[in-house]
């Protein structure tokens, strides 16, 4: 028993230091930014497929920057750890009761009300998806940024603006730049920490 | 209280322990590369502290026993080696976790 929570210990480390380096705030960050600001503006949600781009660009950004710091791992398929279930699980049971509620309020039904509404399911999403990533890594910074996304979603959903999706726009680029902003910070406190090591001490094996 | 018999059949399982897993910086090793799918040299310096010759040594030792496979590449003009457990050493990290505790419950009574 002692031997399975050692290695789930060492699990939870390296995927804790997968982490470290701030690139999917950074990514995901600037991705919501643009994403926002486009929906805001009235441009098309086909930007939305950018989506897919995102892991190869992440994966070419540590290729770049972080594995020549603190080498390249490939983490097995189900990770990060332990997923904690019982969190996403609650949030989602939090969702379908506001659906519900929002039913049988009447306002779910109108389309303009519920555009207005919409910050608040895509801000328990993302808290949701947060937290779970905190929970198994038990980064304090992951916790901040649900307790952000799931405050900021009520908040932006209030804000009296004209349009049907300037709400949700708005709410997802005030996410996407807290992120870009506090993943730039993470990148360049692990690129100070981290010197590329020099190319003798890179890599040999007798 | 157990009989001499048990007592016997649970010591003889420190005998049976593989000495190759259980030297501590092999063991270290082993235990990064069973919660991950692969990783590189240096990732491998960075996690378990070891230096490069001792990392390098154990890494050979490890290879020899066919519980390590090793893919050489270059990426530009650097060198790249990239590990993964093989089947058999992931069964052989299995089988010594259990061994230990075996031996732990038999010692701790």
């Amino acid at each position: 028993m002692t031997t399975n929570i050692d290695l789930e210990a060492v699990k939870r480390k390296i995927v804790r230091d997968y982490c470290q380096d701030g690139l999917m705030e950074v990514v995901f960050g600037a991705y919501f930014l643009l994403f926002g600001l486009a929906l805001a503006g009235g441009s098309s949600g086909a930007f939305a497929a950018f989506v897919v781009f995102l892991a190869p660009l992440l994966q070419g950004l540590k290729k770049r920057f972080v594995y020549p710091r603190t080498g390249y791992v490939k983490l097995r398929e189900g990770d990060p750890g332990s997923a904690p279930w019982f969190a996403l699980g609650s949030l989602a049971l939090g969702l379908v009761v506001l659906i519900v509620v929002l039913i049988a309020l009447g306002i779910i039904g109108q389309p303009a009300l519920w555009y207005r509404w919409m910050p608040i399911f895509f801000g328990i999403g993302m808290a949701g998806s947060f937290l779970g990533l905190g929970l198994a890594v038990r980064m304090a910074r992951y916790f901040v940024i649900a307790g952000m996304t799931l405050l900021g979603g009520p908040t932006f959903a209030l804000l009296p603006l004209p349009g049907k999706l300037e709400n949700l726009g708005l709410f997802l680029a005030a996410v996407g730049a807290v992120l870009l902003v506090w993943g730039l910070i993470v990148f360049g406190l692990f690129l100070r920490r981290y010197p590329v090591v020099s190319e003798e001490a890179g890599d040999a094996v007798s | 209280m157990p009989s001499v018999e048990t007592e016997g059949a649970g010591l003889q399982s420190i005998v049976d322990i593989d000495r190759i897993v259980h030297e501590p910086a092999r063991l270290m090793i082993l235990a990064v590369l069973s919660v991950v799918e692969s990783a590189d040299f240096l990732y491998l310096m960075r996690q378990t502290g070891l230096t490069r010759g001792n990392l390098s040594s154990h890494m050979s030792k490890l290879e020899a026993a066919g519980y390590l496979e090793i893919e050489k590449e270059f990426v530009g003009k650097m060198p790249h080696t990239l590990l993964r457990l093989t089947d058999t050493g992931r069964e052989a990290f299995d089988a010594y976790r259990r061994s230990m505790i075996q031996v732990l419950e038999t010692l701790v009574g």
